[in-house]
C-alpha cells in the first residue's frame, strides 16, 4: 500500500543532488547518531511507559489509592506527554534512520502500530467519554472486602493459565497450534486477573478500569512487538515465509520481494544482516552474512560503525 | 574495562562463563529467548515509572502533596515488582549470552551502574523518603559507595571509543529532570540542551550524518564535556537557591544520581548491542 512511498523516503527523502544520499541512508552509515536516536527512544520508555503504567494503575484502583486522579494526572500526565513526543520524533527518525523498507514490511512493527493507534484511541475514549463522570470516581470510595471465595475463584484462574502458558514454551508442537494456545491462555490470565481486581474495587466504575486496563495492555504490546522487530524470524526472505502464508500476506512480501528483485532504488544488502540478525543464542536462524560489514562502510582507518544487534540490546 | 579482563587470572572463569548457556534449566530456554528481552523492557518501564516520581517527590516535584513516606510505601512495591522481572529476565539473557557480556565493556558499565543505583534505591533515596526527607550518616556512605560506583561506570563509559556517544543518554536524563524540577532553571536547561545537542544533530545534518572526520567527533565530544559542565552548574544553581524549601540540597542531589544512575544501567544494557 504505501511501499512506493516508504521506499521514497529512503532512497529521496534528504537527497538534494544527484550524487547526493538521502537522510535513510546517512543516518544507516553514522557512527553513532542513530545509535544514539534510537537508544533514546527505548530509554525513554523509563519515563514514558513508567508514569502513564502508575496512573493505568490508578484507574484499576490498585496505586495511589489515597489520591484523587485528576490530581495524580494533573502532576504526572505533563511527564508523560512530554516523553511521548521525545519517543514519537525519535521513533520516527529510528524508523527513517535505518531501513523504513525493512520495517514497513516487518509483521511485529505493523502489530507495534496497530496498538500504538489502539492506546491513542483508548485514551481519547477515556478523556472525551470516560472521563466526564470523573466527580463520581475521582476519590476511591471506601468499600468493604468482596466475597474471598470468588475472588479466589478468578485468582486461581489467574494463576493456573499463567503456569500453564510458561510451561507451554518448553512444550514442543506444531508452531501456529502452540501459538495460538499461548494467546489464549495469555487472554484468560489477563481476564482473571482483570476479574480479581474488578472485585477488589467495586466502589470505581468497570468502563474507568476496563480503560486503565486497556491502556497497560496496549502499552505492554507496544513494547513487546518493538522489542520482536529485531527479529528476522518472519523476514519476506526467509524460506519460511512462503508466497501466500499468513505472514507474507500481512507483511505484503509481494511488493517486498518484487523490490529487491528489480532495479529500483539501491539494494541495501545489510537489511538482512547486522542489528536486524538473530544473535548467537540459539533462538532462530542466522541470517547469512550477518556479521558482514555494510557495503559503504566507514574507511578502514575508522572504526565501522556500531551495528546493534536484537538480544544484546538490553 | 570487561569482566574478562578483571577475572582473567582467575582459573576456571572463562570456562565457567562459556558453560552458562548449557547449565539447566537455562539450557531449556535457548529457544524462546525473545520473551525474555522483551520481559526485561517491561519490568524497566515498571520500575522507572516508580523510581522516576518518588525521586521527582524527593526533588520537590511532581505529586508534592504526597507525603514522603507514603510516598515511598506507594512506589516501593512496583518498583520491585520492576526490579524482579529485570532481574529474573535478565540472569536468562545473561547466562545465555554468556561469553559475549563477558568480554562486553557496556555490560561491565551496566553492572557497576546497576549495583550503584539498587545501592541508591534501596539505602539512600527510600531511606531519605521513608525519614521524611531527613539523611543520616548511614545513608551518606551509602551514597558515597554509590557515587564512586557511578563514576567508575561512567569513567569507562567515557573512555570507550564505541560506547562513549552512550553519555548522552544520562545526561539528556539529567536535563530532562531538571526542566520538570528546576523551577529557576527550567528554560535555561531546555535552551542549554537544544543549543548543545540540537546544535550537535544539526551540525551531523548539514554535513551528512554519515560523515567520518576527527574534527566533528572533536566538536561532538566538547559539546558533550559542555553540555555536563552546563547541567552540573544549573543544577547546582537550583538546589542552591531552593536551599530553604522543605527539600533538602542532599535530598535532591540523591534523588537524582539515583535516576541518572539507573539511566546509566538502561544505556549500558542498550549499547551492549550496539558495541557488539
Amino acid at each position: 500500500m504505501l511501499h512506493d512511498f516508504v521506499n521514497w523516503i529512503r532512497e529521496d527523502l534528504g537527497r538534494f543532488t544527484e550524487d547526493g544520499q538521502s537522510w535513510s541512508h546517512q543516518l544507516h552509515e553514522s557512527l553513532f547518531m542513530w545509535n544514539i536516536i534510537e537508544g533514546t527512544h527505548v530509554l525513554t520508555i523509563m519515563f514514558f511507559a513508567g508514569t502513564i503504567w502508575m496512573i493505568d494503575l490508578r484507574m484499576m484502583g490498585i496505586a495511589f489509592k489515597n489520591m484523587p486522579l485528576s490530581k495524580l494526572s494533573d502532576r504526572v500526565l505533563p511527564i508523560t506527554i512530554i516523553s511521548l513526543m521525545a519517543m514519537v520524533v525519535t521513533g520516527v527518525i529510528a524508523f527513517v534512520g535505518r531501513d523504513p523498507l525493512m520495517y514497513y514490511h516487518n509483521i511485529w512493527f505493523r502489530l507495534k502500530m496497530v496498538f500504538l493507534v489502539a492506546a491513542m484511541i483508548n485514551i481519547l475514549w477515556f478523556h472525551y467519554r470516560v472521563q466526564k463522570s470523573d466527580i463520581a470516581w475521582d476519590v476511591i470510595p471506601p468499600m468493604s472486602d468482596p466475597l474471598p471465595v470468588k475472588k479466589a475463584l478468578w485468582l486461581g484462574v489467574f494463576i493456573a493459565s499463567s503456569f500453564a502458558l510458561l510451561v507451554s514454551f518448553l512444550i514442543p508442537g506444531d508452531p501456529w497450534v502452540m501459538s495460538a494456545a499461548r494467546i489464549l491462555l495469555f487472554v484468560v490470565a489477563l481476564v482473571g486477573l482483570f476479574v480479581v481486581i474488578h472485585k477488589r474495587t467495586p466502589g470505581l466504575p468497570l468502563v474507568v478500569k476496563l480503560s486503565g486496563a486497556l491502556s497497560m495492555l496496549a502499552w505492554f504490546l507496544v513494547i513487546i512487538f518493538g522489542r520482536f522487530i529485531a527479529y528476522d524470524w518472519f523476514y519476506c526472505e526467509k524460506e519460511t515465509t512462503t508466497p501466500g502464508s499468513l505472514m507474507y500476506v500481512l507483511q505484503e512480501c509481494d511488493s517486498a520481494l518484487a523490490f529487491r528483485e528489480g532495479d529500483v532504488g539501491e539494494v541495501i544488502e545489510e537489511e538482512v544482516t547486522g542489528e536486524e540478525a538473530v544473535p548467537d543464542d540459539g533462538t532462530g536462524e542466522s541470517v547469512e552474512g550477518e556479521e558482514a560489514p555494510a557495503e559503504d562502510a566507514a574507511p578502514a582507518e575508522t572504526p565501522a560503525p556500531a551495528q546493534p544487534a536484537p538480544g544484546e540490546g538490553n | 574495562m570487561t569482566f574478562e579482563e578483571i577475572f582473567k587470572n582467575v582459573p576456571g572463569a572463562s570456562d565457567f562463563v562459556a558453560s552458562m548457556p548449557k547449565i539447566w534449566p537455562i539450557s531449556l530456554l535457548q529457544d524462546i529467548y525473545a520473551p525474555f528481552g522483551a520481559l526485561h523492557l517491561v519490568g524497566l518501564a515498571l520500575m522507572g515509572g516508580a523510581v522516576i516520581l518518588l525521586n521527582l517527590r524527593l526533588m520537590g516535584a511532581g505529586l508534592k502533596e504526597e507525603p514522603l513516606p507514603q510516598m515511598e510505601r506507594t512506589t516501593r512495591p512496583w518498583f520491585i515488582a520492576g526490579l524482579a522481572i529485570v532481574l529474573f529476565t535478565g540472569i536468562i539473557i545473561g547466562m545465555l549470552n554468556s561469553e559475549k557480556l563477558y568480554n562486553s565493556v557496556p555490560f561491565f558499565i551496566k553492572m557497576t551502574s546497576l549495583a550503584s543505583a539498587c545501592i541508591f534505591s534501596f539505602g539512600v533515596t527510600n531511606a531519605i523518603a521513608k525519614n521524611d526527607g531527613r539523611t543520616s550518616t548511614g545513608v551518606l556512605v551509602a551514597a558515597g559507595i554509590a557515587f564512586l560506583l557511578w563514576l567508575v561506570a561512567l569513567g569507562v563509559l567515557g573512555s570507550d571509543e564505541i560506547s562513549a556517544p552512550g553519555l548522552f543518554h544520562p545526561l539528556s536524563a539529567g536535563y530532562a529532570i531538571l526542566a520538570i524540577f528546576g523551577v529557576r532553571t527550567r528554560w535555561f536547561a531546555v535552551g542549554a540542551f537544544a543549543l548543545l545537542f540540537g546544535g550537535m544533530f544539526v551540525m551531523y545534518w548539514i554535513i551528512g550524518f554519515n560523515t567520518y572526520d576527527p574534527f566533528y567527533d572533536d566538536i561532538s565530544r566538547w559539546l558533550t564535556v559542555a553540555g555536563a559542565a552546563v547541567f552540573a552548574a544549573l543544577f547546582g544553581w537550583e538546589i542552591y537557591q531552593s536551599r530553604t524549601e522543605a527539600s533538602t540540597p542532599t535530598a535532591k542531589l540523591m534523588a537524582m544520581f539515583s535516576v541518572l544512575t539507573w539511566v546509566t544501567v538502561a544505556a549500558g544494557g542498550r549499547w551492549i548491542g550496539f558495541a557488539s
